[in-house]
């Protein structure tokens, strides 16, 4: 049995680089942190399918750069600036007071228009970095008792963009034997149906076959305590998603996101434990949290404190407006910061050579 | 006995109410906002703009001011000096194919500006700009705008920072000056002044009918003045009375606060080698892995 990081780890590691990436729209930091991710991926992914993922995060992340930038250009407006060409301005109708499509496109236009989509390209890549190195099955494992009842809709979540690698890879070996087209735009169209069905298929069979061993099994638990736990757990999520909005949403007041962020994870905590009583579960070979996983989530917390910290103390620099226009070099600590995050490269063990002979090959009789 | 169920319900109202009277007070209580207010000239007048500055096109012979201040009711904090484009442009003339634009901008008082800054004094330019040059256009050819998300943060450096706050103490007074010049109230003001916006694309400010309209500068009244001696952006410095204060403007801005950037060189040529390194190492193991794959197949 090969030791293996903990998936949760894996998550919270990228999730942390997330949040990093969220706090600047500085080029010269974003493209380091997507290289640290990148690099984490290559050296230690799994051999599984979901392992893969990946690469198709890195596309997706091109294309929204590519449509924010388009975007940017077409409804210039008047931008001000070191104007580099001049679209005619279409006149639009009334309602539509507030869009100017075309207008003179300046430096700052494109690079800032540049920036943006390079931050969601980033915050997007590091999901798929969580995606592709921590395995779904092992990361649903972990969920706590409380979330059982949520089965389904929890292990669709989940496994939903896994599975959806793994059956587009599959889909294309299948039509690359059969000798049609797997690539441009011909291959995409025929493919994404059944990827879409088929991922959302397993997904809900994997969800039913959790089902009967039990998972989202009510227990001898009373009903008033089942009330109880979802409504602390709604409670839970409804005060985490503004909390986070406070937190994240530079323009919000302080006093929105903070406190409702620790009373969103204090109702959570709650609920988890008032449910987990009820139902003593044992688990099989349970994953364990030891100093590798601190290491992981610890090296990429580090990125995300300084990072933010700087933000709120520099903001020039962090979120450059690039007027007059010149290199916004990040500080020296905040590049030392998002270098810290590497860490799991070396960290964590190497997976991928023993999992690779004991997954089954990928069955091709679908489609 | 309380049955769990009721306990429950307790708790969820409980908080929900905790919730709302957390979300509530930005909403309800009564807020300032510290920040660059946009301004036009109205029968020699000032009147806030509704619009940003990057969607009105001012005609030839236009004023356009700019206040930092803190503002508790929309339109309560004009700039002030007059808008007179007499005073600032009066000497400047009129050129085939440009326009003139009085530009005056006003950094308010310095107990309004954030602690330990000084937007310096008010200032006033004529500016000649293309004709279809925008609010925006103008204000940016002639100082330096910091913005951030649609909203103009800083002119000229002041504030260094800071972006539109909101201000829920009452520790800097709102020093309105009231019986001012008194400014045409544009019609259906939102309650809550929304800072200038802007960028076209990322926020779209409603335009009810009887705003200024977003004027299409193609007729223009050529006004010829009749001396024709300087060059424009030469110092001129009208004393203006206002109704309650008499400033001086400027025919410069004060020189900016200087940002103080660290020398970058080292850290640029490290961002670099870190991309490289980590881009190429990741390309690298990629390749060698996929190597190892075709090399296990049976």
């Amino acid at each position: 049995m090969t030791p293996r990081l903990h998936a949760a780890a894996w998550w919270l590691w990228a999730l942390a680089l997330a949040v990093t990436a969220s706090r600047t729209t500085n080029p010269l930091l974003l493209l380091p942190i997507t290289c640290v991710a990148a690099f984490v991926v290559a050296a230690r992914r799994s051999s599984a399918p979901w392992g893969r993922a990946f690469g198709y995060f890195v596309k997706l992340g091109v294309v929204i750069i590519v449509i924010r930038t388009l975007f940017a250009v077409i409804f210039a407006g008047s931008s001000g600036g070191d104007v580099l060409w001049v679209l005619p301005v279409v006149p639009l109708p009334g309602w539509l007071s507030g869009i100017t499509l075309g207008g003179s496109v300046s430096t700052q236009l494109v690079i800032g228009a540049f920036s943006a989509g390079l931050q969601l390209a980033t915050i997007l890549i590091c999901v798929g970095a969580a995606n592709s190195l921590a395995s779904p099955a092992r990361l649903l494992k972990s969920v706590p008792a409380a979330l059982y009842e949520l089965g389904v809709a929890v292990v669709v979540a989940i496994t939903f963009a896994p599975q959806l690698i793994s059956d587009l890879l599959r889909l294309r070996s299948v039509r690359k034997l059969r000798g049609r087209p797997t690539r441009g735009l011909h291959g995409l169209v025929a493919v994404t149906l059944p990827v879409i069905e088929g991922a959302l298929s397993r997904s809900i069979t994997l969800a039913a076959a959790m089902d009967a061993r039990g998972y989202g099994r009510l227990g001898d638990r009373s009903s008033q305590l089942r009330y109880l736990t979802a409504g602390l757990l709604l409670l839970s999520l409804s005060m985490s998603v503004i909390g986070i909005y406070g937190f994240l949403d530079a323009s919000a007041p302080l006093l929105l996101g903070l406190p409702l962020l620790v009373l969103g994870l204090a109702a959570g905590l709650s609920a988890v434990a008032l449910g987990s009583r009820g139902t003593p579960r044992t688990r099989y070979r349970p994953d364990t949290w030891e100093w590798r996983e601190w290491a992981t989530v610890l090296s990429a917390m580090v990125p995300a404190v300084i990072v933010s910290l700087y933000s709120a103390w520099q903001p020039l620099l962090m979120s450059p407006t690039w007027q007059p226009l010149s290199w916004m070099v990040p500080p020296l600590l905040t590049l030392a910061a998002v270098l810290v995050a590497v860490l799991p490269a070396w960290v964590a063990p190497d997976e991928s050579a023993n999992t690779a002979k004991q997954l089954p090959q990928p069955a091709l009789v679908q489609a | 006995m309380i049955r769990p169920f009721s306990l429950a319900a307790a708790i969820l109202a409980m908080a929900l109410l905790a919730s709302i009277s957390l979300v509530s007070p930005p909403l309800s209580q009564a807020a300032s906002y510290r920040y660059w207010t946009y301004w036009l000239d109205r029968d020699g007048g000032w009147s806030f703009s509704s619009l940003g500055p990057a969607f009105r096109t001012p005609a030839d012979g236009s004023v356009e001011g700019w206040r930092f201040g803190v503002t508790a009711v929309v339109g309560d904090t004009p700039p002030r000096a007059a808008a007179s484009f007499a005073a600032v442009c009066g000497d400047t003339p009129s050129e085939e194919g440009r326009k003139r634009v009085a530009l005056i901008v006003d950094p308010g008082f310095t107990q309004d500006a954030p602690a330990g800054e000084s937007g310096g004094s008010a200032w006033a330019r004529c500016v000649v700009a293309g004709i279809d040059a925008t609010g925006f256009d103008i204000v940016t050819s002639q100082v330096s705008v910091r913005t951030q998300r649609g909203l103009i943060c800083s002119l000229n450096g002041f504030p260094a920072s800071e972006c539109a706050v909101t201000l829920r103490d009452p520790d800097p007074q709102p020093t309105s000056t009231a019986p001012a010049p008194v400014p045409q109230r544009t019609a259906s003001l939102s309650p809550v002044p929304e800072p200038t916006a802007i960028a076209p694309t990322e926020s779209a400010p409603s335009v009810s009918p009887n705003t200024p309209e977003v004027a299409v500068a193609t007729t223009l009244p050529k006004t010829t003045p009749t001396n024709l001696t300087p060059p424009p952006n030469t110092a001129e410095s009208p004393v203006i009375e206002t109704a309650d204060d008499t400033i001086v403007l400027a025919a410069d801005p004060s020189p900016a606060p200087g940002e103080e950037l660290p020398a970058s060189g080292w850290t640029a040529a490290l961002v670099i080698m870190a991309i490289v390194l980590l881009g190429g190492g990741a390309v690298a193991m990629a390749r060698r892995r996929r190597l190892r794959r075709w090399n296990d197949l049976p």
